[in-house]
């Protein structure tokens, strides 16, 4: 009996040490070879509580600001008259029918027709619009903070606008305590911002000509079907920046004579958001690097741009990175 | 039956009765083989001596009624119901080898341990030597070959199932009649469940919704583990590979003397991770990282241990148990595209810990208890780590996604009284049925919520005449946060002639919300899901109907079954959009599944073949003016068969499963759109070999000859347009071998 025991214990033995196999480590994968290309990396924060404006000639962030900042934009030039809104806090709009602003007391009934602005920036189709003619009383919604608390509803009147400003009357929506605001163009800029937490005018944006992309989350509104949902992504400046989309060339194979064959689009969401892509499956972001950007930028001069990441060395998402040329 | 089991009945006029166990193989004596007498007043256990031959030095009653259990190690069981009369006159009894099927007990839902065909219910068995002819590690590779069940495989929240035709949250699955917790999207990880110490297994089709409340909607799976006291001692060990990288070990003891048993019972299962292009007999070895790196079957490491205690107390037994689980489930991420120089990988962990104290026993002559405590508990926790593939330095995240922790757990206090007197017209038991559940997770209401579930229940079973028994059933209960259904279920056994049966039933079944369903909170600036605490119970109306032919022949036994099956699921909990902004869960729709199915069991000499089809049709869900069927139906196939060469002591066994095209049809945009899930087979061949005595056993075999992997399906996402896909369905061909090394020591080679 023990001798066979012996044998067997043997037997399962040596079978224990070939089952005993266990996950192995890995080997270092080599590092890819980048070539002269200058490469970014942009600080929104795993909760997108940034906005941040790059400029590519000399690869600088021009300045980093809280989504939080501001609530509306108003347009600068001589002309101008439009408003719109921060969609990086999903900030949306409602045109009442009463004129003044005392009437307007709550919020009831207009959870379905708030509007948001159209994430091309096109501003003849804001979620304002045209406020001159039969002028009432809009309900502003302020949208959610980065950790997604509600901001609160105000009510909003435009009074005028003339070719050097613009006066408005607004109040928290329940309040019977209005207060008027007068906010000056400045033509440096594309857009004048105005805080109703601070109840004034704040620097937000750069000026017009110092400035190419602003890394951002914004509303964006997808068709079938209609919803209105936030995106992560970058909107192009306003200001006689034009941006193509290549996906058939390589980014390495781009070169200017590139720039005559592709149309360039002027919408602010030109590049967008669409470069990443989530998983439902894994929860991560993936890259797609085969979209590839031409950017004009106000100065004319070309450069070619692509995504390769949006985590940073830690793993945490809303670190967008990417890598350009000038051509 | 009755005519296989040769008993031979001698006159004898001799006071110490002596019992001869013989082979019916070839006549020759068989030692320590076990014999059992007992009724409600008689228990009587005694063990043949090297000549076959066992004592009894009782006489029994004439008129009473006792039944006779004859077990020995290769024979298959042998059980009978005679009277004192006949017992006395009981000189030799013959046992068939046990490849040859006998009478098989079951105990899910019955009073007392009930022959199979005998049992009001319809009962499948898996047993253990199905198990180990299978080669089978888990639950989902014994379920591949079963018939009315479909697999899922979700490569990170494991194996599921569909049973008839509805989904897995609505089948219960319990480890000696307790439930098994930590359902994930419903469904329970039946990769995560091991077989290796498993007597039977007992598959019941229908609800039980009475006996084991929510969830027994479409089915019960009852594990039995195996309760060894025969042997003094019985130590076990097994070794288990497989070519695409499986490497299992486990062992077990157990040790039993006058009135105790202890069981211990441990083991390691590793798997290297799969990939279509993997090469088989391939050890793990270091390999860089690049995108072979991703498994689409991931990596997973599980160890289990548990100690189980048993006493006997006067007439109540007993047991104390503790079983612990981890399993670390290993996702390397695909590099991070385009240079392939990070990852993000994900590591699962989870951990079950059960523990149970039962009694069991007789109170009084036709009275006994069954009592099962529990406390369950389940975590899962996952944690994901950047991977700088070029340094291969880890950077643990902790973003919101990131460390993510689920648990679950359950108090259960059940308990069962059963009054089972067999020549009495009536029996009944009545039971109590209390649960207490509590889940923490990070997208519930508060973290953590739970919840409590008090129930009474009670059944009868009714002798009308003689060969028609009726079984009504009841359950009342009472639940902390919703209105607990009543449930109520008729069951009826009708022996027709001494070959045919015919059973009927009606039960209605329910799945409780969960606690998910009832707490969930997901609200950010994209997001707003809340969960509804107003829901109702899912309840089902199940109707079935079977007829049972069995034929006893010299040396060999036939089996036909018939039945169909109709189940009507209402109240159906959908996640649903309640305004423009907020979605919920909500109490609508209706489910329906029917089907039909034929089952031949052939038992001759060696010789065991199976052959099994069904058709089983499921609701389309759609709107009756569309005027298109009700039901999309797809056939079910099983055929094994298994044959022993009985000198060579060599089992060669085959299992085949068909998995018909699973079609659906949907209403897309006003548009019907056929969906489907592609047809694939199972087909596994093993050999199976007895050596040194019985104590070592070696099984080697091919599963899945027919290379199943991936198959097509189908199938609609959201509100956009069809798309064609694969679902991973099986790791592809691949070979196994299992050595078993049994080494035991009877109880009487100590008094020899």
């Amino acid at each position: 009996m023990t001798s066979i025991i012996k044998n067997q214990l043997g037997i399962v033995l040596g079978i224990c040490f070939i089952l005993f196999a266990c996950e192995k480590k890995e080997l270092p994968a080599p590092a890819y070879n980048r070539g002269d290309i200058i490469t970014a990396q942009i600080e929104m924060t795993s909760n997108y509580k940034n906005q941040v404006w790059f400029r590519l000639f000399d690869n600088k962030v021009v300045s980093t600001n809280l989504k939080t900042d501001w609530d509306l934009n108003f347009e600068n030039t001589a002309n101008g008259q439009h408003l719109s809104l921060n969609s990086a806090k999903a900030m949306r709009a409602y045109k009442t029918s009463y004129a003044n602003l005392t009437q307007v007391t709550d919020t009831t009934g207009i959870a379905t027709h708030c509007k948001a602005d159209n994430p091309s920036g096109n501003l003849d189709s804001t979620a304002i619009g045209n406020w001159q003619t039969n002028n009432t009383v809009y309900i502003i919604n302020r949208g959610y903070n980065e950790i997604g608390q509600q901001q609160g509803y105000y009510k909003l009147k435009i009074i005028s606008v003339t070719t050097t400003h613009y006066v408005i009357e607004y109040a928290p929506i329940t309040s019977t305590e209005i207060k008027q605001q007068t906010i000056t163009k400045n033509n440096d800029y594309n857009n004048t911002s105005f805080s109703f937490t601070s109840n004034n005018v704040v620097l937000v944006e750069p000026q017009k000509n110092n400035y190419d992309l602003c890394f951002t989350q914004y509303t964006h509104v997808f068709t079938n079907p209609f919803q209105y949902y936030q995106v992560v992504g970058v909107l192009n400046n306003n200001y006689k920046t034009r941006i193509a989309k290549i996906t058939n060339i390589a980014f390495a194979n781009i070169t200017i004579a590139d720039t005559l064959t592709h149309q360039f689009y002027t919408t602010q969401n030109a590049i967008g958001y669409d470069w990443k892509s989530f998983s439902l499956n894994t929860n991560l972001f993936t890259i797609d690097a085969t979209k590839c950007y031409i950017i004009n930028d106000s100065r004319g001069f070309y450069y070619k741009l692509h995504f390769i990441d949006f985590y940073n060395e830690a793993g945490i998402k809303g670190y967008p990175k990417c890598e350009y040329k000038k051509l | 039956m009755k005519l296989i089991i040769t008993l031979f009945l001698i006159s004898t006029t001799c006071v110490a009765q002596t019992i001869k166990v013989l082979s019916a193989k070839d006549k020759s004596p068989l030692p320590f083989a076990f014999i059992t007498i007992k009724n409600d007043v008689v228990f009587l256990q005694q063990i043949t001596d090297v000549n076959g031959v066992a004592t009894i030095g009782k006489e029994f009653k004439t008129n009473e009624l006792y039944t006779i259990t004859i077990k020995s190690v290769g024979y298959k069981t042998n059980v009978q119901q005679l009277t004192g009369g006949n017992l006395n006159q009981l000189t030799e009894a013959c046992l068939l080898p046990s490849n040859v099927q006998l009478q098989e007990l079951v105990i899910t839902a019955q009073y007392t341990p009930t022959i199979t065909e005998q049992a009001i219910q319809k009962i499948k068995i898996i047993d253990k030597q199905k198990i180990a002819q299978m080669g089978a590690v888990n639950l989902r590779d014994v379920l591949t070959n079963q018939l009315n069940v479909r697999l899922q495989q979700d490569n990170i929240l494991g194996a599921g199932i569909s049973c008839q035709g509805v989904s897995g949250e609505n089948v219960k699955i319990l480890c000696d009649g307790i439930p098994m917790i930590g359902r994930l999207n419903g469904n329970i990880d039946l990769s995560q469940i091991n077989v290796n110490n498993v007597e039977r297994i007992e598959i019941v089709e229908g609800p039980l919704s009475v006996q084991y409340g929510t969830n027994a909607l479409a089915g019960t799976i009852n594990i039995i583990t195996k309760k060894n006291n025969v042997q003094k001692y019985q130590l076990g060990a097994s070794a288990y590979y497989e070519s695409i990288g499986t490497y299992n070990l486990n062992a077990n003891l157990s040790y039993s003397k006058n009135k105790y048993l202890l069981q211990i019972n441990g083991g390691r299962n590793y798997f290297d991770g799969w990939n279509s292009n993997d090469n088989l007999f391939v050890l793990p070895h270091s390999k860089i990282a690049d995108s072979s790196r991703y498994k689409q079957w991931k990596p997973r490491l599980q160890y289990f241990a548990d100690v189980g205690y048993n006493y006997q107390l006067k007439k109540i037994n007993v047991g104390v148990k503790s079983a612990f689980f981890t399993e670390k489930i290993i996702n390397r991420g695909y590099p991070n595209a385009p240079y392939l120089e990070n990852a993000f990988d994900d590591y699962y962990y989870t951990q079950r810990f059960d523990n149970s104290v039962t009694l069991n026993g007789k109170m009084n002559k036709y009275w006994s208890i069954q009592s099962v405590n529990a406390y369950n508990y389940y975590g899962r926790e996952k944690q994901t780590l950047y991977k700088n593939l070029t340094t291969l330095n880890e950077t643990a995240t902790n973003v919101s996604n990131g460390q993510d922790t689920t648990s679950f757990s359950l108090l259960m206090l059940r308990a069962s009284l059963v009054h089972a007197n067999d020549s009495a017209k009536i029996n009944y038991e009545f039971g109590y049925d209390i649960n207490h559940e509590s889940a923490l997770g990070k997208r519930l209401q508060n973290n953590l919520q739970a919840m409590g579930d008090y129930a009474l229940y009670s059944t009868a079973e009714y002798k009308l005449i003689n060969k028609l028994i009726i079984k009504p059933g009841l359950r009342y209960g009472y639940n902390t946060i919703y209105n607990a259904p009543v449930v109520p279920s008729l069951n009826i056994r009708w022996q027709l002639a001494h070959k045919h049966s015919l059973r009927g039933s009606y039960a209605k079944g329910y799945r409780a919300p969960s606690i998910k369903e009832l707490y969930f909170y997901f609200v950010d600036i994209n997001h707003n899901i809340i969960g509804n605490k107003n829901l109702k119970a899912e309840t089902s109306n199940n109707y079935m109907l079977s007829y049972n032919y069995t034929t006893p022949i010299q040396n060999a036994n036939y089996k036909l079954d018939v039945s169909s099956f109709y189940n009507q699921i209402n109240n159906l909990i959908t996640l649903a959009q309640i305004s423009p902004t907020l979605y919920s869960y909500i109490n609508v729709g209706h489910y329906k599944t029917l089907g039909v199915q034929l089952s031949n069991t052939l038992h001759y000499q060696q010789l065991n073949v199976q052959l099994a089809a069904s058709y089983i049709g499921r609701d389309n869900q759609l709107p009756p003016t569309l005027g298109v069927s009700n039901y999309s139906y797809s056939p079910e196939l099983q055929a094994n068969a298994s044959y022993l060469f009985t000198k060579l002591k060599t089992t060669v066994s085959a299992f085949y499963k068909y998995n018909g095209r699973l079609p659906n049809l949907v209403l897309i945009n006003n548009e019907l759109q056929q969906n489907y899930i592609s047809s694939y087979s199972i087909f596994d061949v093993t050999l199976n070999q007895q050596l040194i005595n019985n104590t070592l056993n070696v099984t080697i075999g091919c599963k899945n000859i027919l290379n199943v992997t991936n198959i097509n399906a189908n199938t609609t996402t959201g509100a956009h347009s069809q798309a064609s896909s694969t679902l991973a369905m099986a790791t592809g061909r691949n070979y196994f071998v299992k050595l078993t090394l049994n080494l035991s020591q009877l109880k009487n080679d100590i008094n020899n």
